[in-house]
């Protein structure tokens, strides 16, 4: 039971195994390739494992991790000899299989980031209630964003960022916040007069309509005129991941599905008939999906919680990432080549600069109670004032009348 | 004298400022537009043509003045195909903050050309002729890669308009290739490119080559050189991070898979090159812009870092050699001695 290989993986979305198209594709590999009593899925999210990103695939007999879907196919070949993928496919078939693994890592998914995760209106329709439904409580709050950070610095060379228009309205108020303070005749805005024009009444879908049927044309194109019948098993399992992210959701902006519906037949039939061939009619109950108890009792979430927290402080959070996921990378390599790994001089600079700032923070903490458990500091000349009693408590006028009641004391 | 009598200077002051200026610099070059601006790389080859274009890229320069490959491979792509287009050109070192477009290479046109280009279709074409429809760009301004392209496209068109049919590159050059080879080219930009980025910037073992090509052209002070250095780590490393992981924001980069990655890649260049009977991708009858751009890493892997010592993580040199059998090392060998014969015998060995 101990000895089955465990494939953590995001949780299922849309009717496919999975949210996330390189899990799919990794699960759709694993179907195809070992039989189900090998190994158990196991729902997850990136801050549950180690190498902190997902599909990853825990080997218990070599004790090592796997992430990430060309990583975790090239680890199941070597498992198996290897020599069987190499024989079923000609040298070209497995030349063009790798053409096209890398087409759809490097063009597909900018694309289908843009319509799931960069697009404001699909995001908050779709994508995030299914990361939601999916995630523990309160996970939801943390994991999703930073997913979808990630997606949108993927997309970004695509230049379509005007899609997510929470940003832009952000970016909005604060230009008019910045003409607030520097300008000195406020209008309010019930005053203004409204300044829309026909650009401003379509969504940013529609307004940019043209150029995002040009983005899903080309990698539409080049896809399509691909024998998808006899490609290697790995680039049909991440194309069919691809395409069926691409195509499945039911989002609010539907351009991408579209586009391929109306004119790329033969993709939307290959996403139908891979679907029936490795999920019996798309429903997934023949998955081995294991139990995931483990990660998502109280304790378990709160540590991932606190994980996700602690990656999004500014500044620290980065470095403190890298320098986990850099200590986990060499205790694998130890694990896996039986070497002892000497810690690379980037991350002991790491481990130096964290153990210098933080004999900075502890010395400033210790001053700062130093000088608070100091007697006060005052002035050089200390002046007391013995409090005035009786009529001389009022000043001159109590003074006059003292001396009155003196001198009528004296009579 | 006037000014010193309500106000007088004080002597040490007046000292002081009588020292400056501590240095005075030579008067700036004419702009480089300027046509009788020839930039000092250039003047040894007075007896060539000073009104040639001419393409900014990293070069070294020595290699400049040689017309020798660049050094980035971005840049080797477009010198390697203008100069299988035919363009002539001189090659000038510059740096990213030059570039209008913040990227190298760029092109300055010359500017000698200009009025045959915009007299001689109008007043010897009969209108039948298609003329190229719009200048890419006009004469002066600068050629950003992106154009470079169309640039070369209607080179030959505006040289000699009256002899379409001379055109020194064949058509072939400029032909379409299949779909297929975009899913090529990506493994390029993506296997091959973080292959290239990881080796050069991030690998230990391969310092003192990035110092030699980025670091140490732009100061001489160390600490400048440090902070360069760190700089140019981390957008790599970005680079990596953003074309391959899809979660987290911060990473570590993966050096068995990149080489794994640009293994599979190298192997399937290889295996495509030799369906191809012409000895050129996807069978084409002259050296196309997929040629050149794989050239463009090839070489510079074959002659930086083909050395194999005992780094078998590094050596992307050897992973070009031992390719399929050998077809892009013969491959690489052939475009070198096509474009550059007098440079074939130093990749050879």
């Amino acid at each position: 039971m101990s000895q089955k290989l465990e494939l953590h993986v995001w949780g299922p979305a849309f009717g496919l195994p999975s949210i996330d198209a390189e899990c799919v594709a990794t699960i759709a590999f694993c179907e195809q390739r070992i039989s189900p009593t090998e190994y158990k899925l196991l729902q997850s999210s990136p801050s549950a494992v180690p190498t902190q990103r997902l599909p990853a695939l825990y080997n218990p007999i070599s004790d090592t991790w796997t992430s990430g879907f060309s990583d975790i196919v090239a680890h199941l070949q070597s498992c198996s000899g290897g020599d069987e993928a190499k024989s079923s496919y000609s040298p070209s078939q497995r030349a063009d299989g790798a053409a096209y693994t890398t087409f759809l890592t490097a063009h597909a998914a900018p694309l289908l980031a843009l319509s799931l995760y960069v697009s404001s209106a699909n995001w908050a329709e779709t994508t995030r209630p299914a990361y939601s439904a999916i995630l523990p409580m309160p996970l939801p709050w943390t994991e999703p964003s930073a997913v979808r950070a990630a997606m949108a610095r993927r997309a970004e060379h695509l230049g379509m960022s005007s899609l997510d228009t929470d940003a832009a309205e952000e970016a909005a108020a604060k230009t008019e916040e910045a003409g607030l303070a520097a300008g000195w005749v406020h209008v309010p805005a019930a005053l203004r007069r409204p300044k829309k024009t026909v650009k401003d009444s379509l969504i940013p879908e529609q307004r940019s309509r043209i150029r995002l049927e040009g983005l899903a044309t080309d990698v539409y194109d080049v896809l399509a005129e691909a024998d998808w019948e006899n490609q290697t098993t790995e680039a049909r399992c991440l194309a069919f991941a691809y395409l069926a992210l691409m195509l499945k959701p039911d989002v609010p902006r539907p351009w991408l599905s579209e586009v391929m519906r109306r004119r790329y037949q033969p993709l939307c039939e290959f996403v139908e008939e891979f679907s029936k061939e490795c999920f019996e009619n798309g429903s997934t109950p023949l998955l081995p999906w294991g139990d995931s108890a483990a990660n998502s009792s109280a304790l378990g979430v709160a540590s991932r919680f606190t994980k996700t927290l602690l990656h999004d402080v500014p500044g620290l959070g980065d470095e403190w990432q890298r320098w986990s996921l850099q200590r986990q990378q060499n205790r694998q390599r130890e694990k896996n080549e039986g070497v002892v790994v000497s810690a690379s001089s980037s991350s002991s600079n790491d481990l130096l600069l964290m153990a210098g700032t933080s004999i900075t923070l502890a010395a400033v903490g210790a001053g700062a109670w130093f000088y608070r458990s100091l007697p006060p500091f005052g002035a050089p000349v200390q002046t007391w004032v013995k409090p005035l009693t009786g009529l001389g408590a009022f000043g001159a006028a109590g003074v006059m009348f003292s001396m009155a009641a003196g001198m009528a004391n004296l009579d | 004298m006037s000014g010193t009598k309500w106000m007088p200077v004080p002597r040490p002051l007046q000292s002081l400022f009588d020292r400056f200026p501590l240095v005075t610099y030579d008067a700036n070059d004419l702009p480089a537009r300027s046509p009788s601006h020839v930039h000092p790389l250039l003047q040894p080859h007075t007896s060539s043509p000073s009104n040639l274009p001419t393409l900014y890229v990293f070069i070294s320069e020595d290699d400049a003045v040689k017309n020798a490959p660049s050094f980035n491979p971005g840049c080797l792509k477009w010198q390697t195909f203008l100069k299988l287009a035919g363009v002539e050109f001189h090659v000038l070192p510059s740096t990213n903050h030059a570039s209008p477009t913040g990227a190298l290479p760029f092109l300055l046109p010359s500017t000698a050309t200009t009025p045959s280009t915009t007299t001689n279709p109008a007043s010897t074409d009969p209108p039948s002729k298609p003329t190229p429809p719009t200048e890419p760009s006009p004469p002066n301004k600068p050629v950003p890669s992106s154009r470079l392209y169309t640039y070369a496209l209607n080179y030959h068109t505006r040289q000699n308009p009256q002899q379409p049919q001379q055109l020194q590159p064949p058509a072939s050059l400029f032909s379409d290739l299949p779909r297929k080879s975009e899913a090529y080219q990506s493994l390029l930009d993506l296997s091959i490119r973080n292959a290239w980025l990881y080796t050069l910037y991030l690998c230990p073992q391969k310092t003192h080559l990035l110092d030699a090509l980025y670091v140490r052209p732009t100061s001489t002070s160390t600490w400048v050189q440090a902070t360069t250095r760190h700089q140019l780590r981390r957008a790599a490393e970005t680079e990596i991070l953003k074309s391959t992981s899809t979660s987290s924001t911060a990473g570590v980069v993966n050096p068995k898979a990149v080489y794994r990655e640009a293994r599979l890649a190298l192997e399937a260049l290889a295996i495509q090159l030799g369906t191809s009977d012409s000895g050129w991708f996807f069978g084409a009858e002259q050296p196309t812009l997929f040629d050149a751009s794989v050239f463009a890493y090839t070489y510079l892997m074959l002659k930086y870092l083909g050395g194999d010592e005992g780094d078998r993580e590094g050596s992307l040199g050897a992973m070009v050699r031992n390719a399929g059998k050998g077809e892009l090392a013969a491959h690489c060998r052939r475009l070198t001695e096509m474009l550059w014969p007098e440079l074939s015998s130093e990749l050879s060995q």
